[in-house]
């Protein structure tokens, strides 16, 4: 079995091409997991679009990814994604469904189109997943009792409110029931559920984060940001990236239906 | 990775459960360690020492009642006289005694307060100025599901101690956080250990071996889960996590929380 705390596992991260996804993709592939990069393109969004794809990145790591096209709003594409995950090995042991994206709804401006779109997105698809990976999971042997761990990213927003974040707040925290519901249903299987909820994390694919990372300078918004944070900076990717693998591990044995803040103490502040 | 490698950590209640539990599994993964022990408890210390030394770590064992201001200073001083720092405090020390609430007495619950949340205080304290100086440092209780979760009958004063100490980390959080300093808690279901295996006090036998019939992951919690979340939240990859209190407890408060 190859060395790290995931080796020998396959584990699909949806979202991967950026940000989180390909923080917590990098860090799994260090750890031995072959990883399956799931994304709707190979490159990075944003400013960092420049950058190499996360296959690559892993690829040069000596780690081992592949990268899988795919759209996790539409139930066909996640069934192949899931399909190919474990032609593999014959498992899928490990699922991070990342893929989401923000952005503001105020109710009053918020169509009927817009809401079905926001809530597919990034509710939507982590049942379609889930559902998919579950029915996977539960035909696999145990492995000291575990038959497949999930986590789900959820946010901060689906805890607290933040101004016009109507539809991510609402989505997020039915990601946040989802796991809860899905780790009691499916316990006595041996499936783990967990979720992550990020606070503010800097992850560079807008252009004032990329300058705050670079120089330090602060926009409204950040400034903000760190006044609420007790810790005196925002977060990384990575430390998203170290929960999501704590909750992938064998360390996480008696934990299930949790929702875990990354947030620098921001709710507890 | 989640390795503690030259780290010292700090850890009362340590010679049974979860504390002897978490001191183990905090050697494997490359600490030395400065353990606080109640000896007018009958617990067996020298073989947790016994377990380190055989890992090739270094240990350290202080007698200590986490009433005391003066023991649980020593306590720490030890690990900054012998170790020169300390990276991670697990406050640990509790006990639980079963008293229906209209005669319970003062100090019965003045007791289990001094115990159970004011020691955890207590110890905190005394470790925030080497890490202030260090810029780093995990300040990490076990708090449990009774309290800040769910009821536990003629136990008002184990629950209100235990629900004290989700207050107490997070406005520590939001005070040691500019610090480098986290401050987390983890609230243990029902776990196996001396304590719940007490029949008059707690669950006994059979409540223990009940819950890992009726809870979503069925078996009976053990310590060792509870120190694997320690060593996650001890470690280094946490920097961000802070004010929280996670509960381990194999899914039973999603049921019935």
């Amino acid at each position: 079995m190859p060395a790290g705390r995931l080796g020998g596992r396959t584990a699909v991260v949806t979202g991967a091409a950026s940000g989180l996804g390909r923080a917590i993709a990098m860090r799994f592939a260090r750890e031995g997991a072959t990883v399956i990069v799931s994304d709707l393109q190979p490159e990075p969004i944003g400013t960092r679009a420049d950058e190499l794809p996360t296959v690559d990145v892993i690829d040069r790591a000596g780690g081992s990814a592949v990268f899988v096209r795919a759209d996790v709003r539409q139930p066909e594409q996640v069934d192949a994604l899931v399909t190919r995950a474990t032609a593999i090995t014959g498992r899928l042991d490990i699922v991070v469904n990342n893929a989401g994206l923000f952005g503001l709804s105020p109710l009053l401006e918020t169509t009927e189109e817009k809401w079905d779109a926001d809530l597919a997105l990034n509710l939507r698809s982590q049942f379609l997943m889930c559902k998919r990976a579950i029915a996977q999971m539960i035909t696999q042997d145990a492995v000291d009792e575990v038959r497949g761990r999930i986590v789900n990213i959820s946010s901060q927003l689906g805890m607290t409110a933040a101004p016009g974040a109507t539809t991510y707040g609402v989505a997020k925290a039915g990601v946040a029931q989802l796991t809860r519901q899905l780790a009691v249903d499916f316990a006595a299987d041996g499936i783990i559920v967990n979720a992550i909820a990020p606070g503010r994390i800097i992850t560079g694919t807008q252009a004032a984060e990329r300058e705050y990372l670079a120089t330090g300078a602060t926009d409204e918004a950040t400034r903000f940001s760190l006044s609420r944070t007790p810790f005196p900076r925002l977060g990384r990717p990575e430390d998203v990236a170290g929960a999501a693998l704590f909750l992938a591990s064998d360390d996480c044995t008696f934990i299930s239906g949790h929702n875990l803040m990354v947030d620098g103490g921001w709710l507890a502040y | 990775m989640f390795r503690l490698d030259n780290r010292v950590a700090v850890i009362t209640g340590a010679a049974s459960g979860i504390g002897a539990a978490t001191a183990q599994l905090f050697a494997e993964m490359g600490a030395d360690l400065v353990l606080g022990t109640h000896s007018a408890d009958d617990h067996d210390i020298e073989s947790v020492r016994a377990s380190i030394v055989r890992l090739g770590r270094r240990v350290t064992v202080v007698d200590v009642d986490v009433r005391k201001e003066e023991d649980v200073n020593r306590l720490v001083d030890a690990a900054a006289d012998e170790y020169g720092r300390i990276d991670v405090v697990i406050a640990n020390a509790a006990i639980a005694r079963r008293k229906e609430s209209s005669i319970l007495s003062d100090i019965e619950w003045n007791d289990t307060l001094d115990v159970n949340l004011a020691g955890v205080w207590r110890t905190f304290r005394a470790a925030i100025p080497l890490m202030r100086e260090a810029g780093y440092g995990r300040l990490l209780a076990t708090a449990s599901t009774a309290g800040a979760f769910e009821a536990w009958q003629e136990h008002a004063h184990y629950s209100a101690a235990k629900a004290g100490i989700t207050g107490l980390v997070r406005s520590l959080a939001a005070e040691l956080g500019p610090d480098g300093i986290t401050v987390n808690a983890i609230a243990p279901g029902i776990i196996e250990t001396p304590q719940t295996l007490d029949a008059v006090n707690s669950l006994g036998a059979e409540g223990v071996g009940e819950t890992g019939r009726t809870q979503p992951i069925r078996r009976v919690g053990v310590p060792l889960d509870i120190a694997k979340g320690f060593l996650f939240l001890g470690s280094e990859d946490t920097s961000f996590i802070t004010g929280q209190t996670m509960i381990i407890d194999g899914g039973r408060m999603l049921v019935r929380g």
